[in-house]
């Protein structure tokens, strides 16, 4: 069947085009009659297909909303809507091509030299960023499709599909490796599918390779980058019809590099014109795509290679003018579309102009690796060498069947403003002989002032005519100039292909769906979804819902879901030690049944979190951590462990168990109306705690207070989270039990001037100043910080943690500023409205001479000043005597 | 007061509810027998890939000495690496009785010679959701989410191994099944509902289904 | 930075599932002069060139090695777990 029998619809710039079968977006557009592809980035010259193969910026277009898409490695699929970027009302009338009448006004590094006062640049970069660009990204939710990761790992990596990845793969394959071949062309072979020259069969090749099962092959997947420990970046594109491309993360043991060579193009005057095309890209719009691209062609180069093209040329039916060579080409004549060709001796008139380019390794993976490139004056090209171990080169990226083109550094560079050098970011002959005449002499200087190299073709068309220029201009040698550096990712990738599938781990606590029912308002903390607060049925405000919740608690009785607490379970004969060397506290002589408050410092005597800790037995303890330190505190025990010997073996229960707080004067009738265990203060005391079964459920009871109330926190096995939390708010109900949450438990615990760990302290803050020196215990032989805790100890305080309660009703914010003085002295930490004080009540850093209770403080209130006193005891219930009722 | 311990929920109780699954009761938990009809769900593991929530199966967490010997726990437990000195025990819950039995016995240390426990065990079933991600395409939908190597030679049947899946660490326990490629997947217990959605996204270019006991139970999982 | 880290008990991972955990050091005895607690506080060698280090395989077996590492080529010579 003919492959072109077939054809395929989309649209371009909302017309109908019709592409055959084999197509890519830029062979069937060119068939359908269209020649300009983009206007250029600074001066919109018209620009036609130059390299046909992905390497050069000229036929990048908006593809379905995505923009900047190479459409000459982009297959068409039906019902695709293609669209041109960068020009304004079309690509053949474009009104901003008139910035090439002011070239004259842009001289290299304009932008330094005009805008040299931020307001200035603040004026000019709207209008700046619609003239220069390079289309506009999608609208949030307007995306192609999905964008997804994926992970791979091969003995062998291979990556190009060509005639040298072939050999390798079918000469590793018929070893037994395990290879994955990456290659970015639509169909294996390389440059053998559209050039005669070469003797292998790609047929035989790619036949020998789809016979051996331990060759993978990855088709139309593009890598962009070799990172540390042979990691490449791929890029497949639409690996199944609802994502739009695949990241694959592919480590690999060996990396073999045949990539094969580029052509870049060669300097003359109006270089950049519509119809003046690379030879290779010539050859592809043949023989891949049927097309001819021409009807009077003039040749520039000379030996085979400039033979083969004309009998390719001659086949399609193309006449060829004249073949001259390229030192004798002086400019390309034509406005917008080439017309001719003038060279030292004549004028060629012409619609076609073949440029038998530099030939250029594609070496960008190697350097990556870490290999150097070396100038070969003879190869006319600079050679990958030192490669690192487990990464190989073969084929043209070696560049070892290279012969030079044209000898360069050339022996005589035009300046000129039509000479284009770099075609991505159009800097010519002239910006870079200006450059290096204004000092940046250094190829990688040179770079960054003039933007040569630095488009979306990462240098690939004007990396070597850049160092030419350079070398000349400065009358060094090519390998004495150097290359600029390749850096990830080569060739571009999307944002979305980066980010992958929005994965986000949330963890949920096992009453997430019950807080849901009751209306939550839901907060991020960490990964964690906790309920702000809920709705009310007759408000959804939040000050409302926090001071019903609040009121609840304080006067009858709440319930709220504390799961998200770290909880370590601490198991063996030598917890004790463990547990004294790591707290600041004592806790070796924690009866079981006991449940203590405990501090773990660094060895800088810094607070790194806080929690409780319970004595189940002899040899088992069960420690509860903040909620977002967790992991931290598990594997800092652990690390105090090793070299110890000590029989202690921790195991992290978090998920397991669901914790619940209820509190409140009520809480001790909610509990014992589902449990027979005596919650008598008697029997049950403050800082107790014991197993009980409560509803059925097995349960670790804590009477612990960090809301001020009488109140029991009971961890449970998290299967049984619903459930219980729904009996115990039927148990409650007939005292008007209410779930309160984040926001209401925040207000109760400040009224008790409870600190939070990294929210009232900092990474800088030692329990001395943060006023709870009494958890250091200094006696102890040692203890993780002790040396650091026993020298602050006998330091002046500088600041401390203090609590304040405003004089007036003004409630200050989180992180307001103290003044003594009218000078700045500290900040606010937490600040909240004390339904207890009818007055904002908080905590404070704040000047230690000022830490005694009466002192007078200004807080920030709002723009204005407002004052406050200082209270060194909590603001609710001083005695502490509802915890132990 | 002593009541009977209520019916136990799995983390994904209500993504079960919402995908319409119909319930059974499978040794105290309320878990999905199926979601359309066992035979069709199994037919679909059979031809792709499927994904069911085993959270129910017991697990236990074994530390200690004791494990520098080969533990001996019968046919019915399996046994995962985790660490040195460190065990996972999984098992099916009507086994319940004989492994901790068999547990119990390690756990007594030698009272003569005043050494401690050689074996400590702590019950984690509550502490990891577990998921059975089987079916023909099981590696290619687990390649999208994890880093971990699964080829063949690298993860072989009843290999285990660590990492993150969909960002989250994991236990991943390769256990084809009568040529059944199948993994099982632990992760901790708050994020079940977070990583289920991830591998039912991931496997939507498979038609992933999601399958309950009954179909398990069909398929001889 | 992608350098594959080989934890004695899972193999060869991505440094990513790791978390870095500074040099290794001695800590002083606790009746240790003061001048000896600050510098073991306060003060990082920051080797340029192979150093041991504490890892932590925090994604996979969560247990803490011991790395030598080439901190300018990130080249990893030898990784094991430290005596409990």
């Amino acid at each position: 069947m003919d492959e072109h029998s077939h054809t395929i619809k989309f649209e371009f710039c909302g017309k109908p085009v019709e592409a055959r079968a084999g197509d890519t977006v830029a062979s069937a557009l060119y068939r359908s009659g269209q020649r300009i592809f983009t206007r250029s980035f600074k001066y919109h010259r018209p620009r036609g297909l130059l390299c046909l193969s992905g390497k050069c910026p000229n036929c990048l277009m908006n593809v379905d909303g995505v923009p900047n898409v190479r459409t000459c490695m982009t297959p068409v699929r039906p019902g695709m809507q293609v669209a041109h970027q960068n020009a304004y009302p079309s690509l053949d009338h474009d009104w901003l091509s008139i910035a090439q009448q002011f070239d004259w006004l842009m001289p290299v590094g304009w932008y330094y030299k005009t805008m040299t006062h931020p307001s200035m640049w603040h004026a000019a970069e709207p209008y700046i960023r619609k003239i220069a660009g390079l289309g506009v990204p999608p609208l949030v939710g307007t995306e192609a499709g999905e964008y997804e990761h994926g992970y791979r790992h091969a003995e062998v990596a291979i990556i190009g599909g060509g005639p040298a990845g072939l050999q390798k793969a079918i000469e590793l394959g018929t070893r037994g490796e395990q290879v994955l071949l990456i290659d970015d062309q639509p169909a294996l072979g390389g440059h053998l599918r559209y050039s005669k020259s070469s003797r292998v069969a790609a047929g035989e090749l790619i036949a020998q390779v789809h016979k051996l099962a331990n060759v993978e092959v990855l088709q139309g997947s593009y890598c962009f980058g070799l990172y540390e420990g042979n990691l490449l970046g791929i890029v497949q594109s639409k690996p199944h019809p609802e994502a739009a491309e695949r990241l694959i993360h592919l480590r690999a043991r060996q990396v073999v590099i045949a990539t094969g060579a580029y052509e870049a193009p060669l300097l003359f005057r109006n270089n950049d014109l519509v119809g003046i095309m690379l030879s290779s890209a010539v050859q592809r719009l043949i023989r891949l795509h049927g097309v001819a691209p021409g009807k009077v062609a003039v040749v520039i180069g000379s030996g085979g290679r400039s033979e083969e093209l004309v009998s390719d040329l001659g086949e399609a039916g193309i006449r060829v003018a004249a073949t001259v060579p390229p030192e004798s080409v002086i400019a390309a004549t034509g406005k917008g579309r080439v017309t001719g060709v003038q060279t030292k001796n004549e004028n060629l008139r012409c619609d076609l102009v073949v440029v038998c380019g530099h030939r250029v390794p594609d070496a960008g993976l190697l350097s990556q690796a870490g290999a150097r490139l070396e100038w070969d004056g003879g190869k006319g090209a600079f050679i990958p060498v030192d490669l690192p171990p487990h990464v190989f080169a073969v084929g043209d990226v070696t560049g070892a069947s290279f012969i030079a083109a044209s000898p360069l550094p050339p022996e005589r560079v035009a300046a000129s403003k039509r000479v284009f050098v770099c075609v991505c970011n159009d800097v010519t002959s002239q910006d870079l002989q200006d450059a290096i005449a204004e000092g940046f002499d250094h190829i990688e200087t040179l770079k960054r002032y003039t933007t040569a190299t630095m488009g979306p073709c990462q240098g690939r068309m004007c990396q070597l005519s850049s160092i030419g220029i350079c070398a000349h201009e400065t009358q060094r040698s090519m390998g004495g100039t150097g290359t600029t550096t390749s850096r990830p990712p080569n060739p571009s990738v999307t944002l979305g292909a980066l980010a992958g599938a929005r994965h986000h781990p949330t963890r949920r606590t096992p009453m997430h769906y019950e807080h849901d029912a009751l209306q939550a308002v839901w907060m991020d903390m960490g990964e964690w979804k906790r309920p702000r607060f809920y709705k009310t049925s007759s408000s959804s405000e939040e000050k409302v819902c926090v001071k019903e919740e609040y009121r609840a608690v304080r006067e009858r009785v709440g319930l709220i879901d504390v799961s998200t607490l770290g909880k370590l379970d601490v198991k063996g004969r030598d917890c004790g030690k463990l547990l004294d060397k790591v707290y600041a506290g004592r806790l070796s002589d924690l009866r079981p049944g006991r449940v203590r408050y405990a501090v773990l410092c660094d060895e800088a005597g810094i607070m790194l979190d806080d929690g409780t800790v319970s004595r189940l037995s002899d040899d088992h303890f069960f420690i509860t951590t903040t909620t977002g330190n967790l992991e931290f505190v598990h594997q800092w025990l652990e690390w105090w462990l090793i070299g110890t010997g000590w029989d202690v073996h921790i195991t992290n229960l978090t998920g397991g168990l669901a914790a619940l707080n209820l509190a409140g004067p009520k809480a001790r009738e909610v509990l014992a109306k589902l449990t027979i265990c005596d919650l008598n203060t008697k029997a049950f005391s403050y800082m107790a705690c014991r197993r009980a079964e409560v509803s059925g459920v097995q349960a670790l009871l804590m009477r612990i207070g960090f809301v001020g109330e009488t109140g029991w926190e009971i961890h449970f096995p998290a299967e049984s989270g619903a459930y219980l939390w729904r009996a115990l708010l039927d148990a409650g109900s007939e005292f008007e039990i209410r779930p309160f949450a984040v926001e209401a438990q925040r207000l109760l615990r400040l009224e008790k001037q409870h600190v939070i760990v990294g929210v009232d302290t900092d990474a800088l803050t030692n329990p001395f100043e943060a006023g709870m020196g009494w958890v250091a215990k200094l006696d102890k032989e040692d203890f993780i910080g002790r040396a650091a805790l026993r020298r602050l100890s006998g330091e002046e305080l500088k600041q401390s943690l203090a609590g304040f309660i405003m004089n007036e009703g003004e409630l200050p914010e989180d992180g307001a500023a103290i003044l003594v003085d009218g000078k700045l002295a500290g900040r606010v930490t937490s600040a909240r409205y004390s339904p207890a004080n009818w007055k904002a009540v908080g905590l404070a850093w704040i000047p230690a001479a000022l830490a005694r209770p009466g002192a007078e403080i200004q807080v920030r209130v709002g723009g204005r000043l407002a004052r406050a006193r200082i209270t060194q005891q909590a603001f609710y219930d001083p005695e502490g005597a509802r915890l132990r009722m | 007061m002593k009541e009977k311990p209520p019916i136990k929920q799995t983390a994904l109780f209500n993504t079960h509810q919402q995908s319409g699954a119909t319930w059974i009761e499978h040794h105290g938990w309320q878990v999905p027998a199926y979601f359309s009809k066992p035979e069709d769900d199994a037919a679909r593991v059979r031809e792709s890939v499927g994904l069911a929530d085993v959270s129910w199966m017991l697990k236990f967490d074994l530390k200690g000495y004791g494990l520098k010997n080969p533990l001996a726990l019968g046919e019915a437990a399996f046994s995962l690496n985790l660490g040195p000195l460190h065990a996972l025990v999984t098992c099916n819950p009507s086994a319940r009785r004989e492994v901790m039995d068999r547990m119990q016995r390690l756990e007594t240390g030698d009272a003569a010679l005043a050494l401690p426990p050689s074996v400590y065990v702590t019950e984690v079933t509550s502490v990891y959701a577990q998921f059975l991600l089987a079916g023909p395409r099981c590696r290619q939908v687990l390649g999208k989410l994890t880093s971990l190597n699964l080829s063949e030679t690298a993860l072989r049947n009843l290999d285990s191994g660590q990492s993150r899946v969909a960002h989250v660490h994991a236990i991943i326990l390769r256990c084809d099944v009568d040529g059944i490629p199948a993994y099982q997947l632990l992760v901790s217990r708050e994020y079940a509902e977070s990583v289920w959605e991830s591998v039912l996204h991931a496997g939507r270019e498979f038609h992933l289904t999601a399958f309950g006991v009954q179909t398990q139970q069909l398929l001889n999982l | 930075m992608s350098f594959l880290l080989h934890c004695p008990h899972c193999g060869d991972r991505s440094v990513y599932e790791f978390r870095f955990g500074g040099e290794v050091k001695q800590r002083p005895a606790p009746d240790a002069p003061e001048a000896d607690w600050i510098h073991y506080s306060y003060t990082k060698t920051n080797t340029a060139g192979v150093q041991k280090e504490w890892w932590n395989h925090r994604s996979g077996c969560g247990q803490w090695l011991q790395a030598q590492r080439n901190t300018i080529t990130n080249e990893v010579f030898e990784t094991f777990f430290p005596e409990r």
